[in-house]
């Protein structure tokens, strides 16, 4: 069965490229363009993976892991950041939280998220 | 990381290259080497590992369109189809499913294909198709993310278009826009090329010159901003290099200041060329490494015209110290004579330089008023080389001063050398002065110049002269 990926992202050039490209690799791809979206689409489609930006409206990246890992349902869900930069964000606060610094080519994300589903 | 474009000084004028994974927008109008260019990134990324999808909107077929390209040296037959993949654009593109399809399509392809550069030629292939300007905005954008996130350089070609407002390059907000464009100057023709803005990047600034020719492109970055922090620095101690005119030497004081820029300021035929070959063989002579760079006089006629003088400047050039460059004073391109002119000096280690003359540099340039900004910038740079240059500069048979802004070229050299004729009784004797040495004493008396087959001398006229009309010399007379 296909592995489903919820991508959160607010630039929509970039979200639909990585939904093609994620896609192409076989994967089931749900795509929203803010963190409340995204919280949405992961209540609802049970993820494999989440990849979301940090800065991102309504529901920012930070304040939607935040909510993830606070859910028994979805707290050992692996969440992959991609930004391009953290700030103050604690990744160490959290477990199977990693972080891409951007812009980073498909091929480092796609090996990076191949390497953590295969882990799980 | 960069993407070089290996051609020539194109990478100089991006200060590095193209950035990999950035997307650049060519804009220019019909003829002005947009494809060529493109075409020629292209074969050299892929000559170097790369791999390109090429996207051309021309209506005559890529095979037709490939034969074009065939005459370059930089083609590579075996290229299309391994590492560089012509597809039509318009194929490409259906306008019942929109431009939402064509993107998607696209990036689909460019994760297959896997390469690492894409180019659009042109943006005006959407012009007839049913699309609003935001849909191609919107798809361009759609398009450099897709490239970014692969990794992926993207070249969007744009001829503006008089009918559709020329609003892509505003609205697809890509990295670089990079303008090409070709100039007029009178009746002559000048390719530029000028990067407008490349973004997390500096750049050479403003126009700059290019040509296409059978070898492909060649660029030549405008002088006064590529050399305009020289790399070396000059030497404080003044040490002289002598011209071998014994008397004009000492009037000089011992001679040139090594590294100083000397101009020779006379009518025509008064020795100014002489003098300029005379203060080569000198150097020669001591086994500098010399260089001619003339305009007017091939190398069989004036080695003949010295051998007149006593001057051996075809022995020195069979001997290797005096380095012969002659171009005919046609269509030159300023920048192109200046890099020839600093690619000579520097590959022979020339210490001595005689440019016969300025003019053929005027007339090489491209707009009224750069030939002061030109010179100073080409001075500077041969100064900081310590090359010491001695240049010809024509003046009217008549005339003592120049009538244009030229004479501020007076305050970026060191020393002037002026030539002329005094009227005597029915004919006309070469007189020399020397009107400004910057470092140390010279004397200023004017001397009668002659040139035989004993070779240059100087002696004191044994009558005095006075300034006759607009500066010229006659006999005085008494009484």
């Amino acid at each position: 069965m296909d592995r489903t990926i919820i991508i959160i992202e607010d630039e929509p050039a970039i979200l639909d490229s990585y939904a093609t490209l994620l896609r192409i690799e076989g994967y089931k791809v749900e795509k929203a363009k803010n963190g409340l979206k995204g919280w949405e689409l992961i209540q609802k489609w049970n993820p494999d993976l989440i990849i979301t930006d940090l800065s991102i409206p309504i529901l920012n990246g930070e304040e939607l892991i935040e909510k993830v890992r606070k859910s028994q349902r979805f707290s050992e869900i692996p969440i992959l950041v991609l930004s391009a930069s953290i700030g103050d964000f604690d990744l160490e606060k959290y477990s199977r939280v990693y972080w891409l610094n951007k812009p980073v080519p498909f091929k480092v994300v796609i090996s990076r998220l191949k390497e953590i589903l295969s882990s799980e | 990381m960069r993407f070089k474009s290996n051609i020539g000084a194109l990478d100089d004028i991006l200060k590095g290259g193209f950035i990999k994974g950035a997307s650049y927008l060519l804009k220019g109008h019909p003829g002005t080497g947009k494809t060529v260019l493109t075409n020629e990134i292209a074969f050299r990324h892929a000559s170097n590992g790369g791999r390109v999808l090429y996207l051309s909107g021309l209506a005559e077929g890529n095979e037709a369109f490939l034969e074009h390209l065939k005459a370059f040296d930089w083609f590579d037959q075996n290229a299309p189809n391994k590492s560089i993949y012509y597809y039509s654009l318009l194929s490409m593109v259906n306008p019942d499913e929109g431009l939402e399809s064509f993107t998607q399509n696209l990036t689909e392809l460019l994760s297959k294909l896997e390469v690492s550069m894409l180019v659009i030629d042109s943006l005006q292939t959407f012009d007839p198709l049913p699309f609003e300007l935001d849909e191609v905005r919107i798809m361009v954008n759609k398009v450099k993310a897709a490239a970014r996130i692969l990794d992926i350089t993207l070249f969007v070609l744009q001829t503006p278009n008089i009918t559709v407002q020329d609003r892509h390059q505003e609205q697809a907000d890509l990295d670089g826009i990079i303008s090409l464009s070709v100039s007029c100057f009178q009746q002559k023709r000048v390719r530029k090329i000028e990067v407008l803005k490349l973004r997390g990047s500096d750049y050479l600034l403003g126009p700059h010159s290019f040509k296409i020719s059978d070898s492909g492109c060649s660029f030549f970055p405008r002088l006064e901003v590529y050399y305009r922090d020289p790399l070396r620095v000059t030497s404080d101690v003044l040490t002289k290099s002598k011209v071998g005119i014994e008397k004009l030497d000492a009037m000089l004081g011992g001679g040139l200041v090594k590294g100083s820029m000397t101009s020779l300021l006379g009518a025509p035929g008064t020795g100014k060329t002489s003098i300029g070959v005379q203060f080569l063989c000198e150097g020669a002579q001591e086994k500098e490494s010399c260089m001619y760079f003339g305009f007017y006089e091939t190398i069989q006629r004036l080695s003949t015209k010295m051998d007149g003088l006593s001057i051996p400047l075809k022995k020195f050039i069979d001997e290797g110290y005096i380095k012969y460059v002659w171009q005919p004073v046609l269509e030159n391109d300023l920048d192109e004579l200046a890099e020839r002119l600093l690619d000579q000096v520097e590959e022979h280690k020339v210490t001595r330089l005689f440019i016969d003359g300025i003019d053929g540099f005027k007339f090489a340039t491209d707009h009224p008023n750069r030939i002061f900004s030109f010179w100073a910038s080409l001075c500077n740079e041969l100064r900081s080389r310590e090359v010491t240059v001695i240049f010809s500069e024509e003046l009217g048979v008549f005339q003592s001063t120049k009538n244009t802004g030229e004479r501020e070229l007076a305050a970026i050299i060191e020393n002037i050398v002026y030539l002329g004729y005094v009227e005597h009784k029915n004919s006309l004797e070469r007189f020399l002065s020397i009107l400004k040495v910057r470092e140390g004493n010279y004397d200023p008396q004017y001397k009668k110049f002659t040139m035989n087959s004993n070779g240059l001398d100087l002696a004191n006229f044994d009558r005095d002269l006075r300034l006759f009309r607009h500066g010229t010399y006659m006999e005085q007379t008494h009484g």
